[in-house]
């Protein structure tokens, strides 16, 4: 079953702490269960991504990488 | 043209990462142009001593900031106090990428030059200071801010800045001196609650 998309966010070319502050400012945005699909290049963002979601309660849904990019999907809670 | 502030920008990028990862006092010019590739004759080019590089990585690194996370952070469209929140996960998360990445937490670049430098040369020290003023200044228009729409009370908003200025600086020499960038974390949200009164 694939996940439905609510927002997404181009984090590419950023560099920490970067998108982890626009990864915050949209989820804020967002309801619950809503998710956001984060991409970035910033190979920091792995870990500081899950840290995130650990931190803010936030499910990761995904990780995925490819082309250089990092994916991420994450579901509002 | 574009050569000549490639090797500027050059100098300045390996000056910084090497004077935040070590001694301002233990990195020579020397170091710097081996690391950076660039020959002496070159490096006087640009800057005539170490603190004239000093000088300007402090100008760099604050300019990057200011473009870079301290503007996400200090949002206009943010709630006030909320920007606070971002100010603090910005230097967990910038700190703990760079233990992630060299096993030890850096500290704040200023902080650390403040600490190395204000005792032995008044110029840097001047320099570093007026850069903490400006940050000082970027908390006193938050709290103008949130008073005016009412989040907090009205209070002592030259002092309260630099008391939460204080508070962000100690709570990162913290962290550092226990290798834990954590601590930042946990101790961060509380300087929302940082209030100093007006005095009547």
């Amino acid at each position: 079953m694939s996940i439905e998309i609510t927002e997404t966010l181009d984090a590419r070319g950023l560099n920490c702490p970067l998108p982890i502050l626009r990864t915050r400012k949209v989820i804020s945005t967002l309801s619950e269960g809503d998710v956001l699909e984060v991409t970035a290049t910033d190979p920091g963002s792995l870990k500081d991504i899950e840290s995130f979601c650990n931190q803010t309660g936030h499910e990761l849904l995904s990780s995925s990488q490819a082309d250089g990019n990092f994916v991420f999907q994450i579901r509002k809670q | 043209m574009k050569h000549t502030l490639d090797t500027r920008q050059r100098i300045l990028s390996t000056a910084r990462e090497l004077f935040h990862g070590n001694n301002y006092a233990d990195i020579g010019i020397k170091q710097i142009c081996d690391a950076a590739n660039v020959q002496k004759g070159s490096f006087y080019h640009f800057f005539p001593s170490k603190r004239d590089l000093a000088l300007a990585v402090i100008d760099d690194m604050a300019d990057d900031w200011a473009h870079g996370f301290v503007k996400e952070a200090f949002d206009q469209d943010l709630p006030p106090m909320e920007r606070l929140d971002y100010l603090i996960d910005a230097a967990y998360y910038w700190q703990k990428a760079a233990k992630d990445l060299e096993g030890r937490m850096p500290g704040c670049l200023f902080g650390n030059l403040v600490l190395e430098v204000s005792t032995r040369d008044d110029i840097l020290r001047a320099k570093l200071s007026a850069v903490f003023d400006k940050t000082k200044v970027r908390f006193e228009r938050t709290l103008e801010q949130a008073v005016e729409t009412g989040a907090i009370s009205p209070l002592d908003t030259d002092l309260t800045a630099q008391a939460m200025l204080a508070y962000l600086e100690g709570m990162i020499l913290l962290a550092k001196s226990r290798n834990e960038p954590e601590v930042i974390q946990k101790l961060g949200p509380a300087i929302k609650g940082i209030r100093i009164e007006l005095m009547h």
